[in-house]
């Protein structure tokens, strides 16, 4: 907008201060705005995007959650556990709660964890006995007893979890 | 460049009327003036509110049990949060601050005479909303502070002669202050409110520019009321200035003083102090000479009267006369206000050490 | 335009300030251990902490004297604390003081009679309370929060939450059996494990191995062991004990009650150096700030923290004598 492109005023009202008319008077507040409206701009936004990804991008916690006793599990099946485990969500204390497949290849001796978070969308996968094998219900993944895949739109095998026997107790860390 | 802005224009019709905004003709007097910027720097400290307002509705969680525990969060967990917070707390006060010097301005300055009537007026309703912003915003981290002002704010509204106590059961939704209190408190504050507000401030704005400025009272000032510049660049880069000041004021201040929270609510403490926040510790310390019987006065009849002299005001002072040391009765009336504020409000201060 | 902005600013911040004032605090004279807000106890910041109840920081840090009353009505009072914090980037470190005429060290010692044993003495300790996670209870009125003396029978009275959810930190501090070992106690409450036992509220903090264990023989009537690195000495440590000789023994012996060893895990994440001199105890306590275990509160300066506290003198249980009210941790 040029200065040429102030409109006339009536003259009952007055005039145009000279300042107005001054190129160079215009120019000057035109950058000294400009330049302090981008750095505003820019000291607001920035430490609000900061602010708005706040702790989203942070690993989750590891935590050991309690499987069951060793006599507990089954030495040669599949055995489902749905775990709670108190934890912190955010600002809350909450239960977590979540689904883990246990078994074990040396009859009992030690064992293996597995996700039951299905690596295609995250639906829970079901373990079908008969079958021998895992079914995702929601795009009928199929994975093995070791959580590879067999067929489906899953891209990757179900993630093993570490697992640690203390006292008798089974966990895995989730 | 050009032909885009062409494209753009020639679709959305819209660069006359900005161009008409951008080039409004602002008298020479106001330009460079503090005084005149304490309404675009309420405006400026409105906006940051609802930028940190924003920002804030991302974690605080509206619950009795969870509002505690996010606003601790974010003022010591998140990163940035006591900053975000800061700044919306201290703007809070600052915002006060700003329109009740904004309207000092406008007042001393007979800017609500004719034909500007519907700009104080609305000028009026945007005090009690910004007020009414701060009072409900109080509540909302479910502090003890928050609880027992808010408790003490609700029964006060209670003593509305006849109908006090319906009064109170809607404000806190239900007969005790609890959950249903918290909700429509926030429902209140960050819907209601910034929707109002946002609202009047369109019409105050749009009645600023129908009107132009009201005339000038000193002679300097009237020397150059027939000299104008346009609003882009000069008047919006002095308020740039100013609100970016603010800002980092604001900022400084979060910074050396973190916002405050104090513990959680405990509906049972026996031994905690209400206090409201400071705008309103005038009104709270006025209440303790009115005990009893007499306490209505000061809850409803003082209120009610300042309320209702303000909005009067430019349908009884209807002289010419805009110079406040030609106009005792304003001038003293508002002196007797302000210093029966300063007064109650120190005198609340140094009782709550 | 210069001139204007600078105006605009002075304006403002002489507002602002003004406004800000409400919220701001005095500062703290820093001559020779000043005084503290009543009820407030300043951790004051520190380059580096430590266990020395003498570093010279603590010139510095800000007195809390609190004054313990008989926790169950008809005891007597206790001493006054005094009270003092420093904290780093890591360790917030808590010195207490206060009068004790007599060392109690001997927590269920074996008197030797030249024919058999007998069991006597307790011993004395300091215990702080926090919440852990915010407890709008806790913080409005203490360690009465936590109090459950509603029963007539004062054996049932109990410490603890009616809610999983609810749990306490107890640092407790014990002169036989773990300042010794330069450590407190880590413990929490929470809900009875057993209604019927109201000491089942009081858990200790998860450990992997370690910690004191009673030195008693299979039937009750003696120790089990002796300490093997000199028989006169008021601790046994783990490792040096050997079974008991009660040939080795003249009458008038005294054998410690416990057998002590630092626990490794959460129960010890409190280091502690406990000293009785002059008819006084002074006890320096440090921990992380943020320990990272379930059972310990978190400390996040400069967030305030509410605490209760309570000494003992040679005994346990409720011959406490507590600090009134709710008492506060701030920080600068
Ligand atoms: C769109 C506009 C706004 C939104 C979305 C908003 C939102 C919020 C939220 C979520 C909180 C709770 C977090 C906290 O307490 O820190 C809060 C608190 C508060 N707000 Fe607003 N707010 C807005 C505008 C305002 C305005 C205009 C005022 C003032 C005059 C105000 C005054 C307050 C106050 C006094 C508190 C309590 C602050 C404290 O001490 O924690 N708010 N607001
Ligand atoms: S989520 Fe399991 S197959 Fe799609």
């Amino acid at each position: 907008m040029a200065i040429s492109d102030l409109p006339p005023l009536d003259p009952e009202k007055g005039e145009w201060d000279e300042k107005a008319l001054s190129r160079r008077d215009f120019l000057e507040a035109a950058v000294v705005f400009g330049t302090l409206a981008g750095a505003g701009a820019v000291a607001v936004s920035v430490p609000s995007m900061r602010f708005l990804v706040g702790k989203s991008l942070e690993p989750p916690v590891a935590q050991w959650v309690e499987l069951g006793k060793v006599s507990d599990l089954s030495a040669n099946d599949v055995t489902r556990v749905n775990y709670s485990v108190r934890g912190t969500d955010a600002w809350r204390e909450v239960t977590k709660r979540g689904t883990v497949y246990v078994y074990s290849d040396d009859g009992g001796e030690s064992f293996v964890a597995l996700d039951g978070t299905c690596t295609h969308l995250g639906c829970i996968v079901q373990w079908h006995d008969d079958e021998q094998k895992y079914k995702c219900p929601c795009h009928a993944g199929f994975f093995t007893r070791e959580g590879e895949v067999i067929s489906g739109p899953p891209p990757r095998p179900l993630r093993e979890l570490p697992v640690k026997t203390e006292n008798g107790v089974v966990f895995a860390e989730i | 460049m050009n032909r885009t802005f062409q494209w753009i224009d020639e679709r959305t019709g819209l660069s006359g009327p900005i161009r008409a905004f951008f080039n409004y003709p602002v008298p020479k007097y106001v330009h460079r003036n503090f005084l005149y910027t304490l309404g675009g720097l309420t405006l400026i400290s409105f906006s940051l509110q609802v930028i940190t307002g924003i920002l804030l509705v991302f974690y605080y969680d509206p619950s009795t049990e969870g509002a505690y525990n996010s606003v601790d969060y974010i003022t010591y967990i998140l990163p940035l949060g006591w900053l975000v917070r800061g700044i919306h707390h201290y703007g809070a006060s600052a915002m006060v601050i700003l329109i009740s010097l904004h309207m000092l301005r406008t007042y001393y300055y007979s800017a609500y005479k004719k034909p500007r009537e519907i700009n104080w007026l609305t000028g009026v309703l945007l005090l009690f909303l910004v007020l009414a912003f701060g009072f409900t915003g109080y509540l909302l981290p479910w502090d003890q502070k928050g609880y027992w002002a808010t408790k003490v704010g609700t029964e006060i509204a209670g003593s509305v002669p006849m109908m006090g106590a319906y009064i109170t059961k809607i404000m806190r939704g239900g007969a005790d202050l609890g959950q249903a209190t918290l909700t429509r408190f926030y429902a209140t504050h960050v819907m209601l409110l910034p929707t109002a507000v946002a609202l009047l401030i369109a019409v105050h704005i749009f009645q600023l520019r129908f009107h132009g400025m009201a005339p000038p009272i000193t002679e300097r000032a009237k020397a150059q009321s027939k000299k104008f510049l346009p609003f882009f660049p000069y008047w919006v880069v002095t308020d740039l200035i100013a609100g970016l000041g603010l800002l980092a004021l604001l900022v400084y201040i979060s910074y050396i003083n973190r916002a405050p929270l104090e513990f959680p609510a405990d509906p049972t403490s026996s031994n905690y102090l209400p206090r409201p926040e400071w705008y309103f510790l005038f009104f709270f310390q006025l209440l303790k000479y009115f005990p009893g019987k007499l306490e209505p006065v000061i809850t409803i009849a003082i209120p009610l009267f300042i309320f209702g002299s303000m909005l009067l005001l430019p349908f009884i002072d209807t002289s010419e006369e805009r110079r406040p040391w030609h106009k005792p009765v304003t001038t003293l009336v508002s002196i007797f206000y302000i210093v029966v504020i300063l007064v109650f409000t120190y005198l609340a201060m140094a009782e709550f050490g | 335009m210069k001139k204007l902005s600078i105006v605009t600013m002075l304006g403002l911040l002489l507002v602002l300030l003004l406004a800000a004032c409400g919220g701001g605090s005095a500062e703290p004279a820093a001559d020779n251990a000043p005084a503290s807000q009543p009820g407030t106890l300043t951790a004051v910041k520190v380059d580096a902490t430590s266990l020395d109840a003498n570093a010279p920081y603590w010139a510095n840090a800000p007195v809390l004297s609190v004054d313990t009353k008989a926790a169950v009505d008809g005891n007597p009072d206790g001493s006054t604390v005094k009270l003092q914090a420093v904290y780093d980037g890591q360790y917030l470190v808590i010195r207490s003081e206060w009068a004790d005429p007599t060392e109690s060290v001997l927590k269920n010692a074996w008197t030797w009679d030249g024919t058999a044993f007998t069991k006597s003495g307790d011993e004395d300790r300091i215990m702080i309370t926090w919440p852990i996670g915010n407890n709008a209870e806790f913080a409005s009125k203490g360690c009465a929060a936590a109090c459950h003396n509603s029963s007539e029978n004062q054996d049932e009275w109990w410490m603890g939450s009616d809610n999983a959810n609810i749990r306490y930190d107890n640092w407790h501090w014990k002169s036989a059996r773990t300042n010794p070992l330069g450590y407190t106690d880590d413990q929490w409450w929470s809900v009875l494990a057993d209604p019927a036992d109201p000491e089942s509220s009081r858990y200790g903090d998860a450990k992997d191995s370690g910690g004191y264990s009673d030195n008693v023989n299979e039937d009750k009537s003696g120790p089990q062991y002796m300490n093997g690195a000199g028989i006169t000495g008021d601790f046994i440590f783990k490792g040096d004990e050997v079974a008991i000789d009660t040939a080795a023994l003249v009458a008038g012996d005294v054998i410690p009650g416990l057998v002590l060893a630092k626990p490794v895990g959460s129960r010890g994440d409190i280091d502690a150096n406990g000293v009785w001199i002059n008819g006084n105890w002074v006890v320096v306590q440090r921990r992380l700030l943020n320990t990272g275990h379930d059972d310990d509160a978190v400390f996040t300066p400069p967030k305030p923290m509410p605490f209760g506290l309570s000494v003992v003198d040679n005994g346990g249980g409720l011959p406490h004598t507590v600090g009134p009210d709710v008492l506060t941790l701030e920080w600068k």
